[in-house]
């Protein structure tokens, strides 16, 4: 029951053929679908929905919505329900809302960002099947990244956005970066086994700091990083490990200027996790633990 | 026309730096100085490296209106970064970006 994962992202793109171009040959995602609107599907080859990026050309940079994947039909009901009932506006989006997905639940977040919540979405399988899989399949393009991990969104009050997420959607807390006088900066959250699904810093209302792209290990970031260089794509750190979350990461900035990330690594947290604290004295090493200081564009740049 | 070398003015304490042929006046005026101008997205989105032109022309590649709105356009202002001089150009530098997380 509940949440499964961060489904999908939607991403505004200035120049949307250099964006489909760069999301296929540099992360190695596959275009699924496109729709009368002009919105472009893409999936990773290890996913087996039929899209986890939407791409949508626009006059700005930035994020236009997420969507929540539940488990059934049912959850969108309870789901509808406790939201509404704490006041939350809950609109409810026709099947076909995009390529593939049925019905789905429509608001916003504290922070200003739209959420989709669907429980349905056509299946069109990995490229490596189901059945007596190999472990990954010939002919990836660029990074070949297998799929969406998180994203992390900027809200003015992180901590309202953080309780958005824990108390009305039922996402646990995995870490946390505060001030020294115990208010939250920023939080790392999860319904997965994955250290984060979505992650809340506080920033400019209703931005994006970066979406994320799983890998392996430290070998794929390696070889993640020469497609990044080799593509010219313009890098903002990396490769380097993070202190919060143990993970291994490169970030880098798509053709419009939204950040991306891929990460590898980390660890299985659980609801009974205690929850891991960094305080603001050791920001530097929180997020890059080598570097052990912060750059300027990682928390000034969103879109 | 061949692609020509143009001369970056910096209004504030007039330093100037030749921008090669095809070259942004991010790549420039980072050349002349990285404390210039802020690294941000290099694309066009975040807008950290914005700047007004203050004499020159310019040729802009697409940019975000969330950081670029039009009338900001009309007074002259661009993202550096997709900014290419197409004359000797005098550039006049914006306040950066406040980051909360640094000293």
């Amino acid at each position: 029951m509940g949440i499964m994962r961060l489904g999908g992202v939607k991403i505004r793109c200035l120049d949307l053929q250099a964006s489909v171009d760069y999301y296929t040959k540099v992360i190695g995602f596959e275009v699924t679908g496109q729709d009368k609107d002009g919105n472009v599907y893409l999936k990773g080859w290890d996913e087996f929905d039929h899209h986890s990026l939407t791409l949508t050309p626009s006059n700005r940079a930035g994020l236009e919505h997420i969507s929540l994947k539940v488990q059934s039909p049912d959850d969108l009901v309870f789901y509808r329900n406790k939201l509404e009932g704490a006041g939350v506006k809950v609109e409810t989006l026709p099947a076909g809302s995009e390529m593939g997905m049925g019905e789905a639940l429509w608001f916003e977040d504290p922070g200003g960002h739209w959420v989709k919540m669907y429980a349905e979405m056509e299946q069109v399988g990995t490229k490596v099947g189901a059945l007596n899989p190999d472990p990954w399949p010939p002919g990836l393009q660029g990074i070949g990244a297998p799929r969406l991990d998180h994203i992390l969104l900027a809200a003015e009050d992180a901590q309202k956005s953080t309780d958005f997420y824990m108390h009305l959607l039922d996402f646990w807390m995995s870490e946390r970066l505060v001030t020294k006088n115990g208010d939250l900066i920023a939080a790392w959250l999860f319904r997965t086994n994955t250290v984060h699904d979505i992650a809340i810093i506080a920033g400019p209302q209703g931005k994006m700091h970066h979406f994320s792209f799983l890998l392996d290990d430290w070998n794929e970031i390696r070889k993640a990083a020469d497609v990044i260089a080799m593509n010219d794509v313009k890098i903002d750190i990396g490769p380097t490990r993070h202190g919060i979350s143990r993970g291994l990461t490169i970030y880098f900035f798509d053709p419009s200027g939204n950040r991306n990330e891929t990460f590898a690594g980390g660890y299985m947290p659980f609801p009974d996790s205690p929850v891991i604290t960094w305080t603001e004295d050791e920001i530097g090493r929180g997020i890059f633990f080598f570097q052990r200081e912060l750059n300027e564009a990682f928390t000034t740049v969103f879109t | 026309m061949p692609m020509s070398t143009w001369k970056v003015h910096v209004q504030a304490d007039g330093r100037e730096v030749d921008a090669r042929p095809g070259e942004t006046l991010f790549d420039a005026l980072r050349r002349l100085d990285t404390s210039l101008i802020m690294r941000g997205c290099r694309n066009g989105g975040c807008g950290v490296c914005k700047l007004r032109i203050a004499a020159g022309q310019v040729e802009t590649g697409p940019s975000s209106e969330a950081v670029l709105p039009p009338a900001e356009r009309a007074q002259g202002m661009v993202l550096a970064c997709k900014a290419t001089p197409r004359s000797d150009v005098a550039v006049e530098l914006l306040p950066r970006p406040v980051n909360p997380f640094l000293p």
